[in-house]
Order: structure tokens, then sequence, then C-alpha cells
């Protein structure tokens, strides 16, 4: 009803609004534009569920303090579940952070030390006697075999 | 007291207010969610769970907006939302039962209480977002950019929805009116 600007005009300027509202409803009558659209809005009302037709609505109020599930005061909000899984995915990384420096095999050097110190003599190497060591791990079936020149001076 | 004064109240831990706010929007929460869902089971539903999603919310509600909006806002995603679960869910039965059973076991509109019948006919041949559209212009009495800001698309969209909506729903009243005669 944008057209009817000077309609609008009047509401504002004259004081008797019995008259204005009879000269709106004039206006309804005559245009046929606002009558279609009036029609239009009559016809989607009686199309569309209103609160007059649903009556006596129910209080919600008891299923909605029960829903709460603690006595909130002021703006209390859940977190959002964004913070919810960053805060799970944190976790789970500590978690297999601490995991992996727990369970990570221990480092060669502690196995060697651990381990049983065997030598052998029978070993050549560059066409000369070697010295020759084999480290069996006592927690890992691994043999690892050493093999040196002698230093010099030393027999074998 | 205004809503966004009774909101403010409730920020300061009156539950009060915020069962007076529930109180002025119940039954206009209630007619949005049935015109949406048409069902008065599930509108009941979505009505609860919203007012339990707004006060959870209301920390993050911008009191110079108005607070109806925002409300029904809530209120029509969470429509649009169980809309398609429940279209999910019917394609899932749909595999298992023959079309002719299913459509027997859906309820289109099964509405205790409701002084006059709802017209699942019209309604149902609504799309959600027209339904919600429609509802809104002739019962509410919003403009386009009311309507934009309660779906949460543009205002051009909107009048989209509302002109659809009403072109059809003039096509179906006037079938209708040549199938009685």
């Amino acid at each position: 009803m944008n057209h009817t600007s000077w309609v609008q005009v009047f509401i504002r300027i004259l004081p008797f609004h019995a008259g204005l509202s009879s000269r709106l409803r004039r206006h309804l009558e005559q245009c046929p534009e606002c009558r279609g659209r009036m029609a239009d809005i009559r016809e989607a009302r009686a199309a569309t569920v209103s609160t007059h037709d649903l009556g006596m609505v129910r209080d919600f109020w008891p299923r909605f303090a029960q829903g709460l599930d603690r006595p909130l005061s002021g703006a209390y909000s859940r977190p959002k579940p964004g913070l919810i899984w960053a805060l799970g995915t944190a976790g789970l990384l500590a978690l297999a952070i601490i995991g992996v420096f727990l369970f990570i095999p221990s480092a060669p050097t502690a196995i060697l030390s651990s381990g049983v110190k065997l030598r052998i003599n029978y070993v050549r190497m560059y066409e000369e006697p070697a010295q020759a060591f084999i480290f069996h791990t006592q927690d890992a079936d691994s043999t690892f075999v050493w093999v040196e020149r002698p230093k010099p001076g030393e027999v074998l | 007291m205004t809503d966004n004064e009774l909101v403010r109240s409730c920020l300061k831990g009156n539950m009060e207010s915020y069962r007076t706010l529930m109180d002025r929007y119940r039954g206009q929460a209630m007619a949005l969610a049935l015109n949406i869902l048409a069902n008065f089971q599930d509108a009941e539903d979505a009505c609860q769970e919203v007012f339990l999603k707004t006060f959870q919310n209301l920390g993050g509600f911008d009191l110079e907006r108005s607070f109806k909006n925002w409300f029904y806002a809530l209120l029509s995603h969470h429509c649009l939302d169980q809309i398609r679960k429940r279209k999910r869910f019917y394609r899932f039965i749909s595999r298992i039962q023959s079309r002719d059973r299913m459509a027997a076991a859906v309820p289109v509109a099964s509405t205790p209480g409701l002084q006059h019948d709802l017209e699942p006919r019209l309604l149902s041949r609504l799309r959600p977002r027209e339904r919600t559209a429609i509802y809104l212009w002739s019962q509410e009495g919003y403009s386009g950019a009311e309507i934009a800001a309660v779906l949460g698309c543009s205002e051009k969209t909107a009048h989209v929805h509302l002109f659809r909506a009403r072109t059809r729903l003039r096509a179906i009243l006037k079938e209708e009116k040549r199938e009685s005669h």
C-alpha cells in the first residue's frame, strides 16, 4: 500500500481518527490493488494455523525446568560443540604423545649396554685379523656384530 | 516490560522473567512450528527444545536486536532441521515398506486440540520455507526484511519464498473451488 502515501499524510494531519479510519476503509474497498492484497492475506490466514486456532497451548515450563540439568543463574550457556571437540582432540593428542614416550622402544645404546657381549677372534678385515664382537640384546631378538681393526700394538 | 528488559532481567538470574517470556511466546511459537511441521506432537517437541536452546544461548543474544525475531529464527531453523531429518527417516523407511503402506503410516497432520482442522492439503503443497514465510506474513504481519532475518536469507530470497507461496496457495484454492463446482 505504498501508493497510498496521501492517505498516510491525511492520517498524520487530521485529528479525527474515526473519520480517518472510515476514509481508509473506503480506500481499501475501492482500490483494486489493496483489495487484492487484503484478499491474499485473508486466504493465507485461512490456510495457516493461528494462535486463535490453537486455543490453550500447553505450558512448557514444567518440562523446561526438568530439562535444565542444574540450577542456572545469569547468562549460563553450555560450552559450544566446537569447544568440546577442540578440548577432546587436544586431550587425545596429549594421550598419544604420552603413549609414544611410554611405549617407544629404548635406544640401541641402552639395548647394547644391557646385552651380552661376546668376542671372537677369527674374523679378518682387509686381509688382516680383526676384532669382532657379538651383542645379543636381552629384551629383543636382535644380534649385532661389530668388527674393528686391532689398535696399533694390540696383539690378537 | 519489553522482551529485551525481560531478557536483561533473566541474565541477572531472574528465572521468572524467562517464564514470562515463555508465556508470551508459547502460542505464537506453537503456531509457527505447527505451520512448518504440520504435526502437533512434533511442534510441541520443537517448541520445548527451542525454549531450552534459547535460554542456554541467552548470553549470546544481542540486546539491540529483536528478541522475537531471534527466537523465531531459532525455532524455524530447528523445525526445518526436523523436516530434513524426517525426510531422511522416511526415505529409509520407504526402502523397506511399499509406497502405499508408507503413505498410510506417515501422519500428515494429527492435530488434537485444534479448534478447526489444519489444512494439510494446502500446507503440504507448500515448501517448508514457503510455509514459514506465509505464516509470518499473514499472521504476524512481517515484512520481507523481517522474514529474511528469521529465515537467515537475503530479503530478495524471502520475497521469492513469499511470492511463490502466495501464487501456489492461490492456484490450489482456485483448483479446489473448481473441483467443488
